[in-house]
């Protein structure tokens, strides 16, 4: 529920100017109570002096009747001490009150009344001093006896004790008011408080919310990329495979071209030749024009043997099959310095590899040295071949004028091939180049899973893993007698 | 005179019939027997009862190989001669063939008169004393 609420407080328009006006609220209640006890307090102040006047008068009043009873008794002048300085201090004391009281309705009339009786004892006192000073006994014992006195005093007594209890009364309201105040005080800022630790849950709440968000919206991102670079691995394997497959079709095909045209157009042309031959022999003299047409004929089929040879050759090095890998680079290596004119060194070692890896081998040097021939612009050449450690490495520098191997160029792409063969037999090739030093190409395959290339006992055939005998001709196992 | 008897190791059945046929038109020989691959071609030379003067043999065969057919005659010591008539007809085969022991190497396409001619000579000599030129 609080975050019911707090999603939706979060988002209104209305949270901040709200925020802003509980603020303000605030903020002019505490003004307030801090302005209004700072006056009541003041006052209060103003009550006790009020209250301290008051009791003066009233002291030295007493003070004064005191004195001036004592000097009818006794007659002697320092007992009208009191009464002289009460004079002053009265005046004093009724000077403050009546400014004090000046605007006070309640207190004004008594404070006049205070006065007025004030003045009457004054009067009084000095009236008897005065009768007393001039020798005018019989006077003052008469007012003394009056009782005039008593009942004065009482008077100003009772209008004293009214004015104090009015000043009493208002203090307990001054109190009241500033216990008040701070009630209100201490409500507006409990909840101040507690409005801020609200609106900070909310805050925080918030705060969790978004990071769950973001927390969310990183993990489903993470989760996307994943499902990304899974698919982008699939595919990469995907093609990786489907180019090994395509390199591995194409030797196949041509090692299939290859046996085709060497069983069947071979045999036939080789047949052809038979006949012209025999043709020759038997009718080859009788006439020059019979002679020269067999001659053209011969010639024709010499041409038909020559091109098939060639082509052969290309589809599938027949010394590869015959003579074994370290042969027939061996060969290469000769035609390639006798084409080209570059001096090519070998160092070729017997090894062991399946066909598959001889050919692939084969073709690896041939492209390397076609790159040679075309970009490299090289002297020297050497190519390797040898066992270690398991392994089969084959190899093909140049010093000629390398390039940068990290830039894929159009020159490498047959060597892009040749990666997916090698790898596709199960080994790696490596080119190492740098603009001005040379190239070297090297590949390792793994040794073994075929007969010894060049066994002398049994060489093998141009071995290729597609059938493509003819329909079994009549040729059987068993010699066959034909005389 | 008896003719040369001949044994011809081809897998091809048109080029080992167009062979014949050639050789036994254009040369005193005659061919006992053939053999496509390389096992059954050496098991028909080392026998003893199987005699023969000249065998001619392809390099490539349905199974096996020429070069092991030379080899295993010449370990064999056999009495009778052997020559090569092959597609392919490089130096290095030729130089093999002849370090296994074959006395002759012909191409099939360019050396067919010279296998005739060598078929003739050998024929004659062995006829014995003859002194009709070859053919």
């Amino acid at each position: 529920m609080l975050r019911r609420v707090s999603s939706r407080i979060g988002r209104s328009v209305l949270t901040l100017p709200l925020a802003a006006i509980a603020a303000l609220l605030v903020f002019w209640v505490t003004e307030s109570a801090h302005r209004d006890s700072t006056a009541s307090l003041e006052s209060l102040g103003q009550r006790a002096t009020a209250r301290a006047h008051i009791q003066t008068l009233w002291r030295v009043l007493v003070d004064a009747e005191t004195g001036q009873r004592g000097y009818l008794l006794t007659g002697r002048r320092e007992y009208l001490k009191p009464y002289e300085d009460a004079q002053g201090a009265i005046a004093e004391s009724m000077a403050w009150l009546r400014r004090y009281y000046r605007d006070d309705p309640q207190a004004g009339p008594m404070i006049d009344e205070i006065a007025v009786r004030t003045r009457v004892k004054q009067d009084e006192l000095a009236a008897t001093i005065t009768d007393h000073e001039q020798g005018r006994i019989e006077r003052w014992v008469a007012r003394l006896e009056t009782d005039e006195g008593r009942v004065q005093m009482n008077a100003l007594r009772e209008s004293s004790e009214k004015l104090l209890e009015l000043e009493s009364a208002r203090v307990v309201q001054g109190r009241e008011a500033i216990f008040s105040t701070l009630r209100l005080s201490r409500i507006g800022v409990n909840t101040l408080t507690a409005l801020c630790l609200l609106a900070f849950l909310i805050f925080v709440r918030q705060i969790s919310v978004l990071d769950a968000q973001q927390r969310e919206a990183a993990r489903a991102l993470q989760a996307e990329r994943d499902l990304l670079e899974s698919q982008v691995v699939n595919r990469t394997a995907e093609l990786t495979e489907l180019a090994r497959h395509l390199q591995t079709a194409q030797e196949q095909e041509r090692s299939h071209l290859a046996r085709e045209l060497h069983d069947e157009l071979g045999a036939l042309l080789t047949a052809a030749k038979f006949d012209s031959a025999r043709l020759k022999r038997s009718i080859g003299s009788l006439t020059p024009e019979i002679a020269e047409r067999l001659k053209h004929l011969d010639s024709t089929i010499n041409q038909g043997i020559a091109l098939k040879r060639r082509i052969i050759e290309d589809l599938r090095p027949s010394s590869l099959g015959n003579l074994g890998l370290q042969a027939a680079l061996e060969i290469l290596a000769r035609e390639f310095a006798e084409r080209s004119g570059l001096s090519v060194d070998v160092d070729l070692n017997p090894v062991e590899l399946s066909a598959d890896g001889q050919i692939t081998v084969y073709r690896l040097v041939q492209e390397a040295l076609t790159n040679i021939a075309k970009y490299a612009g090289a002297t020297a050449v050497i190519v390797s071949l040898r066992t270690e450690a398991e392994r089969v490495w084959a190899s093909v520098r140049d010093n000629g004028k390398g390039f940068d191997a990290r830039l894929v160029q159009r020159s490498t792409h047959g060597l892009v091939g040749m990666r997916y063969r090698v790898e596709a037999a199960g080994g790696m090739l490596r080119v190492e180049s740098r603009p001005g030093s040379g190239t070297l190409i090297s590949a390792w395959l793994p040794s073994g899973g075929g007969p010894q290339a060049a066994d002398l006992a049994k060489p093998p055939q141009a071995a290729d893993p597609v059938p493509t005998r003819a329909p079994a001709p009549a040729a059987s196992q068993a010699p066959s007698p034909v005389a | 005179m008896p003719p040369l008897k001949l044994f011809i190791v081809e897998d091809s059945a048109l080029i080992l019939e167009s062979l014949r046929a050639a050789l036994e038109e254009l040369a005193p020989v005659v061919v006992v027997g053939s053999a496509a691959d390389e096992t059954s071609a050496v098991r028909w030379l080392l026998e003893p009862a199987n005699a023969w003067d000249l065998a001619i043999v392809d390099v490539f065969l349905k199974s096996g190989s020429g070069l092991g057919v030379l080899a295993s005659s010449a370990r064999a010591n056999v009495r009778g001669k052997k020559v090569v008539f092959t597609n392919y007809a490089t130096r290095d085969v030729r130089e093999r063939c002849q370090a296994l022991g074959a006395d002759r190497v012909f191409d099939k396409s360019s050396e067919l008169d010279d296998l005739i001619d060598y078929c003739a000579r050998l024929a004659d000599r062995d006829a014995g004393a003859r002194s009709a030129p070859p053919a």
